[in-house]
């Protein structure tokens, strides 16, 4: 049983991405956490703009709360309708729109993660990226202070945090 | 039958649904553990391997792929503790061969490697996914590779290393000439993270072979993700010789010293060689979409390599000089360049793109040292420069990538590319003396008076007659198309058609296929055609050799298509080996934490060019004719004259024991088998005679081709990591090779690296290659000379490492 209880030789890619999702939301304090309170969604939406590349493993946060909420993931087509998510995921097909997205965000409590190559320099706020057989974090402290978001010592510790 | 088939399939049905529901609930349950891991752990684990070679498109999971593919990551080569690639990927991936030749010239220095038993320059070597160019030598005496070229792998540092994948497949139909047994891709590290110096020192258990390599890594981020990594690496090798106590007569009849104690005069082993190796790999974004790259790697060698003893009685002697006989040393040096430069990027509509140059090529320069000219006599000079070899390569690509969402519910991958490559092979002369008939007999001894041999001893190198300069170009483009159907079928198809100024035209197909039988288990297969076009080399090389036939002093020249004799033999000139590629397989994950893959595979190659025999009057009157009005005793040839097949299976199995807090063990068992064979009527020019078959193709060369590397290896290696300490083991067995006509045994070998974290910046290793010393036994100077050994003649080896990051 030893064997079949324990995680995987490596990890499938989209099943970790997904993971990230998740608990770099565990870590990230909301300051204004009345920033999700005052929202009227009762739920913690997580939003996929553009495409999606989590292989279904998003289903992972099925029956999931975060920040005390039942976790929703959203699809949204349209940047307007980012206004509803507390952390967005932004798909490299929508790297071409980072400006507009970034200021239609600007002053709303929402967490931007991406995989786009420079997002973190760009002024998004949590990158992951490929380094070697691992999958790691990258996090401009300073858009993530700006927009009202602590990121505890605990993600800090194994995060490159540029902007400090 | 089918009836049969239907029954078994039906039978194996509720297997598969078992296997589908519990991998489903493992799954789940491994996605639930990651996300309630504590970030330490999650942060830990590796994602799975990718590799860019298999498809022109997007990287694919290694066990996601239609075709098999290993990977050996940076991890892997550093608990190796081998300093050359070559010995890495030996002890890495079953079926690659990288036999030590000893005693075989410049084959000493650049030394081949193969996959499946095939030949050198029946692999395609990549970096960065693109073309690496081959090295200058042709393989002309006895080693295995003999009438090839290849790539020189251990002209690249190997801490520059991010990953090496090895597609074991032919892919012709995708990239090219060559990739016919397989393709090897080496992705340089990059980043700009990584800041680690490298230094290992080590020796054989006989205290000879120490080995001094210093390796340092230094990367820069730059903005917006770009990066520079730079590797330097030294790399000191001494030399290793297992040669035998000489025993044979020394001296003329009646000299006293003939009583004295026999001695070593031979050095059989590994070569004396210095490296300065470097490497670089950047990337600078221009804008949000637009990348430009430049990777590249060089290398200088300096290198010292025996050759036959020539006895105080040999003819070859001038007893004024060497009293006592001597020792000829070749001692080339060999520099390796390559540069790459691109842009690359990607359109808003999604469309990826990729325009690059690339820039190689590889010079040999042979030198000769304590030897002689018999023919001048006692004013001889005891050192030569004997002319050099050069290859230049020039490739510009450009790629086109598409992942089109018009196509059914899943997209259609469409990859397109244009290449156009230029090559060049050059012979140069070197010193006069280091060729030429001095004209002066020999001096002494019962043969006094004879005429003397000419050239230097040990290697007569180049003259002004074997002079070439010679060039090609080709062009080429391809479509490879990628989908998946119902989310379990996922098909390829792709095809290449190429233009090569000397041959023509070449248009080969292939077609790849996957179906997900359940989640657990992929079914695989491809079939290709393929083709390998002639090396410059092989079209253009010449060179004369002086040999000693019954006390008779002979030419024999290797001819290439410039030679007078080339059309008379109707040897040249040379077409391309055509090759057909079957491969079917499997990849089944019953749990998340073990994987298997087994891969059939079959290659058919016809007009497979090889080097003949020599062939004069002594044993084709024709020929003998033809060589009449020269005064050259025996020519060989390059020649479209062999049908070959290749088949096997590769089985790898990997597990992974997680102890939580008492560390985890990772287990892989690979097994690797292959037969070849040559098939059909060996092809000799009517010119050869009733025996030309048994000169193109000698039992010598069938045994070489058949049987002189293992038909099998089998791998089991386990890594343990623990906090601070990480071990690794491997025991490898060796397949039995044969060579004049002997037949060594399997051998088991064991290697073990045991490093430890001593500081967050420090790292100590100790380890030893071949635990059990396992060699062939000493040679004796009258017997045979087995140099093809996938072992080497070394024995145990071990080493002290230290990794300091900064």
């Amino acid at each position: 049983m030893l064997f079949f209880s324990t995680p995987s030789f490596s990890v499938d890619r989209e099943e970790m991405k997904a993971v990230y999702l998740g608990v770099v939301s565990k870590h990230v304090i909301w300051l204004t956490n009345t920033a999700i309170q005052q929202q009227e969604s009762s739920f913690f939406n997580i939003c996929i703009f553009g495409d999606d590349s989590f292989g279904g493993y998003l289903k992972l946060y099925d029956n999931k709360k975060i920040k005390n909420k039942p976790v929703k993931i959203l699809h949204p087509k349209e940047i307007e309708n980012l206004a509803d998510c507390q952390l967005v995921f932004i798909g490299q097909s929508k790297r071409g729109s980072l400006a507009k997205i970034f200021n239609f965000i600007d002053g709303k409590a929402i967490l931007t993660v991406s995989l786009i190559r420079g997002f973190a320099e760009k002024k998004g706020m949590i990158q992951f990226y490929e380094n070697g057989s691992r999958l790691d974090v990258k996090i401009n402290y300073q858009v993530t202070l700006n927009h009202g978001f602590e990121i505890k010592s605990s993600l800090l510790k194994y995060s490159k945090v540029i902007n400090r | 039958m089918k009836i049969f088939f239907l029954l078994v399939l039906f039978s194996l049905a509720p297997c598969f649904f078992t296997i589908e529901v519990f991998a489903k609930e493992v799954v789940d349950n491994e996605t639930e553990n990651l996300y309630n891991n504590s970030l330490e752990s999650l942060f830990n684990e590796e994602i799975d391997a990718e590799a860019k070679v298999g498809s022109r498109g997007k990287a694919v999971g290694l066990l996601k792929s239609k075709t098999p593919v290993d990977v050996v990551t940076a991890e892997q080569i550093k608990h190796s503790g081998y300093t050359e690639l070559s010995k890495v990927l030996q002890r890495f991936i079953p079926g690659f061969n990288f036999p030590r030749a000893s005693i075989q010239d410049g084959t000493d220095h650049i030394r081949p490697f193969t996959l499946r038993g095939m030949a050198p320059d029946q692999v395609l070597v990549l970096v960065n996914g693109k073309r690496f160019h081959s090295s200058s030598i042709l393989h002309i005496n006895s080693s295995i590779g003999r009438g090839s070229t290849g790539v020189d792998l251990n002209s690249i540092p190997l801490h520059s290393i991010a990953r090496v994948e090895v597609l074991r497949d032919g892919a012709a139909a995708q990239y090219g000439s060559d990739a016919i047994a397989g393709i090897i891709n080496i992705i340089l590290k990059s980043g700009g993270e990584e800041r680690r110096l490298t230094t290992t020192i080590g020796q054989t258990y006989e205290g000879d072979g120490e080995l001094y390599q210093t390796d340092l890594h230094y990367g820069i981020t730059l903005p917006l993700d770009g990066f520079i990594d730079i590797t330097a690496e030294f790399r000191d090798r001494n030399p290793i010789s297992r040669a035998a106590i000489d025993t044979r007569q020394q001296y003329f009849d009646g000299d006293i010293r003939n009583n004295y104690p026999s001695q070593i005069n031979e050095i059989r082993g590994d070569t004396d060689t210095q490296n300065f190796l470097f490497a670089l790999n950047s990337e600078l974004p221009l804008s949000n979409d637009i990348m430009l790259y430049f990777y590249g790697t060089t290398n200088y060698r300096e290198s010292e390599s025996g050759t036959r003893y020539r006895r105080p009685l040999d003819n070859r002697n001038v007893r004024s000089i060497y009293p006592n006989g001597f020792l000829p040393l070749i001692t080339p040096k060999i520099f390796d360049y390559s540069a790459t430069m691109g842009l690359k990027g990607e359109t808003l509509t999604g469309f990826n793109w990729d325009f690059s140059h690339s820039a190689g090529g590889n010079h040999l320069d042979y030198g000769v040292k304590n030897s002689l000219n018999v023919s001048l006599g006692v004013n001889s000079p005891t050192s030569f420069d004997a002319g050099g070899l050069g290859t230049r390569q020039h490739v510009t690509n450009l790629d086109i990538f598409k992942k089109a969402d018009w196509w059914f519910e899943n997209p259609l991958e469409i990859a397109v590319g244009l290449e156009w490559r230029y090559e060049t092979f050059s012979i140069s002369s070197g010193d006069e003396s280091a060729f030429i008939q001095g004209g002066i007999p020999i001096l002494d001894g019962p043969n006094a008076g004879n005429t003397a041999m000419a050239g230097a001893q040990g290697f007569p190198g180049f003259g002004k007659i074997n002079e070439i300069d010679e060039d090609r170009h080709n062009f080429a483009t391809y479509i490879d198309l990628n989908t998946q159907f119902f989310d379990k079928l996922s098909l390829g198809i792709a095809g290449r058609y190429e233009y090569y100024s000397d041959f023509g035209s070449t248009l080969n197909g292939k077609f790849s296929l996957g179906y997900q039988v359940v989640d657990s288990l992929l079914l695989r297969g491809s079939v290709s055609s393929g083709f390998r076009a002639p090396s410059l080399q092989q079209s253009f090389f010449n060179n004369n050799a002086s040999l000693e036939i019954n006390e008779e002093i002979a030419t024999v020249a290797t001819i290439s298509r410039n030679s007078q004799f080339s059309k008379e033999i109707n040897s040249n000139p040379l077409k391309p080996e055509k090759s057909q590629h079957l491969t079917i397989g499997l990849v089944f994950e019953p749990i998340t934490n073990f994987s298997l893959t087994a891969d059939y595979f079959y290659t058919k190659i016809t007009d497979r060019i090889v080097l003949s025999g020599n062939i004069g009057g002594f044993n084709s009157p024709a020929i003998g004719d033809v060589l009449r009005s020269s005064d050259i005793f025996a020519i060989r040839s390059f020649l479209n004259a062999l049908d070959t097949e290749t088949q096997g299976y590769d089985l790898r199995a990997n597990y992974k024991l997680n102890f939580q807090q008492q560390g985890e063990l990772k287990l892989t068992a690979a097994y690797h088998y292959n037969k070849n064979k040559a098939i059909g009527e060996v092809r000799a020019p009517a010119i050869f005679g009733s025996n030309g078959a048994d000169i193109v193709f000698s039992e010598k060369d069938r045994e070489r081709l058949e049987l002189g590397q293992p038909n099998d290896n089998l791998m089991l290696m386990a890594n343990y990591k623990n906090g601070n300490f990480n071990g690794m083991l491997k025991l490898i067995k060796s397949g039995a090779f044969s060579e004049a006509g002997q037949r060594p045994n399997s051998q088991w070998l064991t290697d073990i690296d045991l490093a430890y974290q001593i500081h967050s910046n420090f790292n100590i290793a100790i380890g030893v290659h071949n635990l059990f010393d396992t060699k062939l036994e000493r040679e004796t100077d009258d017997g045979n000379l087995l140099t093809n050994a996938p072992y080497g003649h070394g024995g145990g080896f071990y080493y002290f490492r230290l990794t300091a990051d900064f």
